[in-house]
């Protein structure tokens, strides 16, 4: 990175006009900084989102949030979802991405195969399983003709498996994206070098840990802190699937944020909760991008 | 070697089929729709598990027609491909100054998008609305792509500068001495060789915008600029027991993307390994 630096230090008269950059800065500085600073700043008002009258209440919307119980109950299943999405993402990510990046034929076939689950309309990819868990649909239905019926259930209203069986899709939705981001860190790695570790009589665990592993770091970097983002903010799944039942166990605090601000109308405590969130999610980011950056120095 | 080259052909073999096996299994969940898409109206659920017993592709012709598609797939792909334009453009425009200029000006401005990537857009959803209202922008296209490309903006000139930094400068550097302008030199040396990174950058935007549902049902909603999501979901509260339905619209939806997905995916690998690097 210094030595690149120092490099084009020397071509320092290549100008690119200073203006080119008003385009892209402008529009993310209405839509993403002005537009988030509005919104924050209602989260101190008592805005019901309607009327064109907010009244300062200072920090009162946040002292009602810290005192509902439910609100730790959902941070706590978010923190679960969060979790679970990460590891078991990364997990399949690697896996897939080791297996389909050479010595497999037909690897981009395969590779789409795994990808597709990415790529549908996350609307789709809900209905799909909806279908698929419904009581009287194909997963029952299979367990059935298998002679396994004790094991068929209500999937999506259970209290316990409710939150599973979401964690399934959503883990089927990103697992695809782990595994194309591992694979682009994989290009990165000779085969000479694993030729001349298979010679040395190396196993293919050794060669994943010491060979693979390390190359990997930068590519952990990045799945690490979408997956966490993407599990902080899950919505959609839950939404689609179970709408945060039964009796709210697998409610989100983005799923409690939507229901108050557009369903109870409760704009500026909405707001305050959403603030929140949008503070444990860059604290919690960019603590970890810390963290793996230094991991990925200490590797190289 | 030679040795090393025949274990590694037998390897091949295994891993193909276990891949394979693997692959089936993850896309059941795919496939089974398509197999119900397929299938003639009084057998989706008499018969749950089995393959249909003849192809009945009435139901695409209906999904089309009653569902609206053809004008929902006009609309999507007019504000995706718009928006993808606009990224593609500005955002390496901007990238390309960030990337070549020096001082704590041009470092605070990467930072400025960096922040930007993780700023939570829906905490300032609601004051957006009323802004654009009073504007006269919901409900337009102009609105919803403004919108999207200024969210999805600051990933994208993130994703730029970090593939132009490790770019050599040795072929701008000759452009300039042979007394090309700087547009000329961005348009004709710098762009050609950002191909990788440019794939990235459609595949992924053009994939979240195409896929959004949010925003086009907050900001387009009750308008005749509905994509194809909003329909789609309008369209399954209306079907929601004729599966067959359901799923013939869910692939029709799914096909351009697929499309996109295969023209560009070497393309997008190349711009992600480069990402890593730099």
């Amino acid at each position: 990175m210094t030595l690149q630096r120092k490099k084009t230090k020397k071509y320092n008269y290549i100008k690119a006009p200073w203006f080119w950059i008003l385009p892209a800065v402008a529009l993310v500085f209405v839509m993403r900084y002005a537009t988030v600073a509005a919104g924050g700043w209602y989260a101190f008002t008592d805005w019901n989102g309607i009327s064109f009258k907010a009244d300062f209440v200072g920090l009162k919307n946040f002292q009602t949030l810290f005192q509902k119980k439910e609100n730790y109950r959902s941070l706590f299943t978010t923190i679960r979802y969060t979790l679970c999405l990460m590891i078991g993402s990364n997990i399949l990510g690697v896996v897939f991405a080791s297996l389909l990046n050479r010595g497999v034929r037909m690897k981009n076939f395969l590779r789409v195969l795994i990808f597709i689950p990415v790529i549908m309309l996350p609307m789709s990819v809900s209905y799909t399983w909806k279908f698929i868990y419904q009581y009287d649909g194909p997963l029952n239905t299979l367990l059935n003709s298998v002679h396994l019926s004790n094991l068929a259930t209500i999937w999506l209203a259970h209290p316990k498996l409710s939150f599973w069986a979401i964690m399934v899709v959503v883990i089927w939705r990103w697992a695809g994206r782990c595994m194309l981001i591992y694979l682009a860190g994989l290009q990165n790695i000779s085969e000479d070098v694993e030729d001349a570790a298979i010679i040395d009589g190396a196993s293919a665990w050794q060669r994943f840990t010491k060979i693979s592993l390390p190359l990997l770091a930068p590519s952990m970097t990045i799945t690490f802190t979408l997956t966490l983002t993407a599990g902080l903010n899950i919505f959609d799944e839950i939404m689609a699937l179970t709408n945060g039942g039964p009796n709210k166990l697998t409610e989100s605090l983005a799923t409690v944020i939507y229901k108050e601000t557009y369903v109870l109308g409760n704009f500026g405590y909405g707001a305050a909760l959403s603030l929140v969130l949008t503070i444990l999610v860059v604290v919690v980011a960019l603590a970890q991008l810390l963290a793996l950056r230094k991991r990925e120095e200490e590797m190289q | 070697m030679k040795q090393v080259r025949q274990k590694r052909k037998r390897k091949t073999a295994v891993k193909t089929a276990l891949m394979f096996i693997v692959a089936i299994l993850w896309v059941l969940p795919f496939i089974y729709p398509i197999l119900i898409s397929v299938k003639p109206g009084n057998e989706v659920f008499s018969d749950l598990l089995g393959l249909p017993s003849r192809l009945d592709f009435s139901n695409y012709v209906v999904a089309w027609t009653k569902g609206n598609m053809g004008r929902a797939l006009l609309n999507t792909a007019i504000i995706t491909v718009s928006t993808v334009l606009i990224l593609v453009i500005f955002g390496s425009l901007c990238a390309y100054t960030i990337a070549r200029r020096r001082g704590w000006i041009w470092n605070a401005l990467y930072l400025f998008f960096v922040v930007g990537t993780i700023l939570p857009y829906k905490l300032g959803l609601l004051p957006t609305y009323v802004a654009f209202n009073k504007a006269g922008l919901t409900g337009t296209f102009p609105g919803i792509i403004l919108l999207q490309a200024g969210i999805q903006m600051p990933m994208t000139v993130f994703l730029f500068t970090g593939f132009i930094r490790a770019t050599p400068t040795m072929y701008e550097e000759a452009a300039q001495i042979d007394g090309a302008s700087p547009l000329q030199t961005f348009a004709h040396v710098i762009f050609p060789l950002l191909a990788p990174v440019t794939a990235t950058v459609v595949i992924q935007n053009g994939i979240s915008v195409w896929n959004d549902f949010f925003l086009s049902l907050i900001f387009l909603g009750g308008s005749k600029r509905l994509p194809l999501s909003v329909t789609l979901y309008s369209y399954i509260g209306d079907n929601a027991t004729q599966w067959n339905l359901v799923f013939a619209s869910v692939i029709l939806s799914l096909i351009p993307v697929v499309i996109l997905f295969l023209l560009l995916q070497e393309n997008m690998m190349k711009g992600f390994a480069g990402g890593i690097k730099g």
